[in-house]
């Protein structure tokens, strides 16, 4: 069974341009599935329920604020992207979860679990697609208590919330809502084939190291010394010196913990480096865990966007998808620069050149892990391109 | 005994074998203590190595670090410039003030690497107030217009007018710029002031958005920001500039259309008094030609004396009335015609005029008065020139005026005229030279006016109506030509005229 893809964009924010455009491409009666991310400028509290309003009929809708977009025309900066699905095969049960309350992210990741298992009961589920807050330290737990309701092994894959590199606040869309500090998913369900590809490109640098002492997100030493004297002494600068370059830090110098089995290292964001030595990463570290300081090309990068098309092409068998969702890390944007529309011309590239292509840059991506020593576990990954192909 | 069993001889084999044991273990131990070396050293060689490499891994991170430093500062820059020429493409397409200011976008701010800007100018108060804002709402403009302290600030920024980061490290601008974070709430901006010919009107500030701690301002920052600055001056004082020279204009045009109006209707007034004066003139004459033709006819008919025998005194008084009235029918006909040309009346007859025999016709009719006074006369004109078009009855009557004049103001003796005539363009000049007494540059003024007699010895002896050379200008101007003299006193004059080429 077909799938229908239409897509529709606006760079000046114009709701009306990306809606109508849509229209004209497909049925608004036989759409499942909505998804629209918008740059912080134009995500407003209205804009979910003007798009509904817009393309008048009540269709599922989930998306995010992001700090820059794909559509299939290239990147773009500034502006939203709304693309709508539909096929008879396809059923798509929606939900979010605040994580701006007290209680467990695991709970949470239940509640949200339970919730769009309810919405396609009686359906094979196939896949679920999560776009989180990803300023918020909570989408770990969400994962793990979604998998847990789910199936350790249920593929996830999605990406975080992004906004211009301030950090302040993302929004998350769920139907006519804005949302913040929230997690939105939908569920997929039916007989189409879904195709993951993950990778970042990052290659480790200087000796493997070990975390001595960690909880969560947070490194406390590093081969028994405190963990933010391995920075300061590969970058040769003063603590309060790093903190001022933390960004550019944390974009092309991550962590990366070898895991076993894996082609490449899972790599961890550096949040923030504290006064008492510690380091706050974006996802969790295992205490014990082997680490490296990575390091980032454009090349690299590059490559590894053309290794993750390749994996979905290759698990479509060749077929070209009928819609590509590509959550690219905003820190590949920053790495990128003004080669950034270089990363979209490989996927296109390789995945063919009339496949649509929709998408945002994210903080942190979520998608499992290969091997089966991880029995395709999601993780939240960073610096990664994860890309959801969609085919017949 | 250990061994009592055993005998001598088996004893001494146990004891070569214990001792060979005893040996091949101590060579195999010194084998493996040479081996644990090697391989210690090995292992110590190694994680010197693993060391080194470490170190070169820290020595890449940096430079690495440096590298995409500069990369990214350079990407920031062709990324403004870029921006930049987008801006001022889009700038310089206005020619309206405020929609410059307009054309300031979102898209173009975040382009050139921040999230907001305000403009600021002076009002017709002389106040600044917030003319352009990108990224405020209506709240966060109300709370920075309210609070910003201008009248200080706004001098400080006047006396210094330069380009001012919040990352700039001069002590003496610190009160400045925390004047400026605490009104605007930003903590990471660059202002730079819009300065006209006139001097400072304005600033134009660009910032991040607030938290945005990680981006900091940057001197390449500060350099676009001055160059945004100075072109949005540039469009702003093009703008204004445009709109003095638009206002200028209308203006200018207004007042040629009211000069126009005004001229036009006192040349309508003019023409007006002109023909009335044509009228006047024409009627009068018309009206004075019929008694004096019968004053002439009486006079006439009284010399032939059928009405009784005239006396000789009263003949002779006859005679004079006789001339007279001759003399009054010429002016009264003069005065006719120049009426008559002047309001169009007469039709000129135009064809193709050869000067030549025009000017030889006029002689050849005075040559009784040229031979009396033995005047040397000459006509200088080339036998191929070109026809004139003209009238020529009229025309006749301009050399006979001219020559005639000639005549009569040449001395008694040596007198000399020369008529000389050339094509010139789309134009026949014709000349009629005399070596006369010549006129006063006063005369000359007013020669061809109405009724006006050089005053010179001949004319007080001979008699003239004053009205010859005006019919020859009119004559000439109803022809479309041009007729000017050249005189000098004492050394004779030089009349020229032209008439239209006849186009072949």
């Amino acid at each position: 069974m077909s799938l229908k893809v239409a897509i529709g964009k606006s760079r000046k924010g114009d709701i009306a341009e990306a809606a109508h455009s849509c229209m004209a491409q497909i049925d608004i009666a036989e759409v499942t599935l909505a998804l629209l991310f918008s740059t912080p400028a134009f995500a407003t509290q209205s804009l979910p329920k003007n798009i509904l309003s817009a393309l008048g009929a009540e269709v599922p809708l989930i998306g995010c604020s992001a700090m820059g977009l794909i559509t299939p025309e290239g990147t773009q900066n500034e502006g939203l992207i709304l693309v709508l699905t539909a096929s008879p095969s396809l059923k798509a049960s929606c939900g979010e979860v605040s994580l701006d309350n007290p209680k467990d992210a695991f709970l949470s990741g239940q509640e949200l679990g339970s919730h769009l298992i309810s919405g396609v009961t009686g359906y094979r589920r196939d896949i679920c697609l999560l776009l989180s807050d990803g300023l918020s330290e909570k989408t770990s737990g969400v994962i793990q208590g979604l998998q847990n309701v789910l199936g350790r092994s249920f593929p996830f894959i999605g990406a975080g919330a992004s906004d211009n590199f301030a950090f302040k606040q993302t929004a998350q869309f769920y139907n006519g809502t804005l949302l913040r500090k929230s997690a939105v998913a939908a569920l997929l369900s039916g007989k189409l084939s879904y195709a993951l590809g993950i990778r970042h490109g990052w290659k480790p640098l200087g000796k493997i190291h070990t975390i001595t002492r960690s909880y969560a997100n947070v490194i406390q030493s590093i081969d028994g010394k405190r963990a933010g004297l391995l920075y300061e002494d590969y970058f040769a600068k003063s603590l309060p010196e790093l903190k001022k370059e933390i960004l550019r830090v944390n974009i092309l110098y991550p962590l990366g913990i070898s895991l076993e089995g894996e082609n490449e290292y899972l790599l961890r964001n550096i949040i923030s480096l504290n006064d008492d030595g510690s380091i706050i990463t974006q996802g969790d570290v295992p205490q014990g865990s082997s680490i490296r300081i990575m390091i980032g090309t454009k090349e690299s990068a590059l490559s590894a966007a053309r290794q993750a098309a390749e994996q979905v092409k290759a698990s479509l068998r060749d077929k070209e998808p009928s819609l590509a969702i590509v959550m690219s890390s905003a820190s590949r944007a920053r790495l990128l620069g003004r080669d950034i529309d270089e990363e979209f011309k490989v996927i296109r590239e390789t995945l063919g050149k009339d496949v649509p292509l929709a998408g945002f840059y994210s903080y942190g991506e979520y998608a499992p892990l290969g091997s089966t020593a991880y029995y395709g576990q999601t993780y939240l990954h960073n610096q990664t391109i994860a890309i959801l192909g969609i085919g017949e | 005994m250990l061994f009592p069993l055993l005998s001598q001889e088996a004893m001494n084999i146990l004891g070569a074998a214990l001792s060979l044991v005893i040996i091949t273990l101590g060579i195999t131990s010194i084998l493996k203590i040479r081996q644990i070396q090697r391989l210690n050293k090995t292992i110590a060689y190694l994680k010197k190595s693993l060391d080194e490499l470490d170190e070169q891994a820290k020595l890449i991170v940096r430079t690495d670090l440096e590298l995409n430093k500069t990369q990214e500062e350079l990407d920031k820059k062709i990324n403004g410039l870029y921006a930049l020429q987008r801006i001022s493409q889009d700038v310089g397409k206005t020619l309206d003030q405020n929609d410059i200011f307009q054309r300031i976008s979102q898209e173009h701010i975040r382009q050139i690497g921040f999230q907001k800007t305000l403009v600021f100018t002076k009002n017709q108060q002389g106040k600044l107030h917030i003319r352009h804002q990108v990224g405020f709402d209506e709240e966060q403009i109300q709370h920075i217009e309210n609070k910003f302290t201008w009248p200080g600030l706004y001098d400080m920024l006047k006396e210094k007018s330069i380009t001012l980061s919040s990352a700039s490290p001069s002590q003496e601008m610190r009160q400045v710029i925390q004047s400026i974070a605490a009104a605007t709430n930003l903590d990471s901006f660059i202002i730079a002031p819009l300065s006209k010919k006139e001097g400072l009107f304005g600033f134009i500030l660009l910032a991040h958005a607030s938290g945005e701690t990680a981006l900091t301002v940057t001197e390449g920052d500060e350099e676009l920001v001055a160059i945004l600055a100075s072109q949005i001056s540039q469009a702003l004082e093009n703008a204004e500039l445009f709109e003095a020279v638009y206002s200028q204009h209308q203006e200018l045009e207004r007042k040629v259309e009211e000069r126009t109006k005004e001229l036009s209707g006192a040349l309508n007034e003019i023409k007006l008094v002109n023909q009335r004066k044509t009228d006047f003139v024409s009627a009068v004459s018309h009206e004075l030609r019929t008694p004096l033709t019968s004053i002439k006819g009486y006079a006439s008919i009284l010399l032939t004396g059928k009405l009784g025998i005239v006396p000789e005194e009263v003949k002779q008084r006859l005679e004079k009335i006789n001339i007279h009235s001759n003399e009054l029918t010429h002016m009264v006909n003069n005065l006719l015609d120049i009426a008559r040309i002047e309001s169009g009346k007469i039709a000129l007859k135009l064809e193709p005029l050869d000067i030549l025999s025009a000017a030889a016709y006029a002689l050849d009719l005075l040559s009784p008065q040229i031979k009396e006074k033995s005047i040397q006369a000459r006509i200088d004109i080339p036998q191929g020139l070109s026809p004139a078009l003209g009238d020529q009855s009229q025309i006749s009557r301009v050399f006979i005026n001219l020559i005639g004049n000639a005549i009569k103001f040449v001395p008694a003796e040596g007198g000399s005229i020369g008529i000389s005539a050339f094509e010139s363009g789309q134009v026949i000049q014709v000349n009629v030279a005399d070596n006369g007494i010549g006129m006063s540059q006063n005369d000359t003024e007013h020669i061809f006016d109405e009724f006006y007699r050089a005053d010179n010895a001949i004319n007080q002896k001979v008699k003239g109506t004053g009205l010859g050379l005006t019919l020859v200008k009119n004559i000439i101007q109803a022809h479309q030509g041009k007729i000017w003299v050249e005189s000098k006193l004492n050394q004779g004059s030089a009349f020229s005229f032209t008439l239209p080429r006849c186009k072949t």
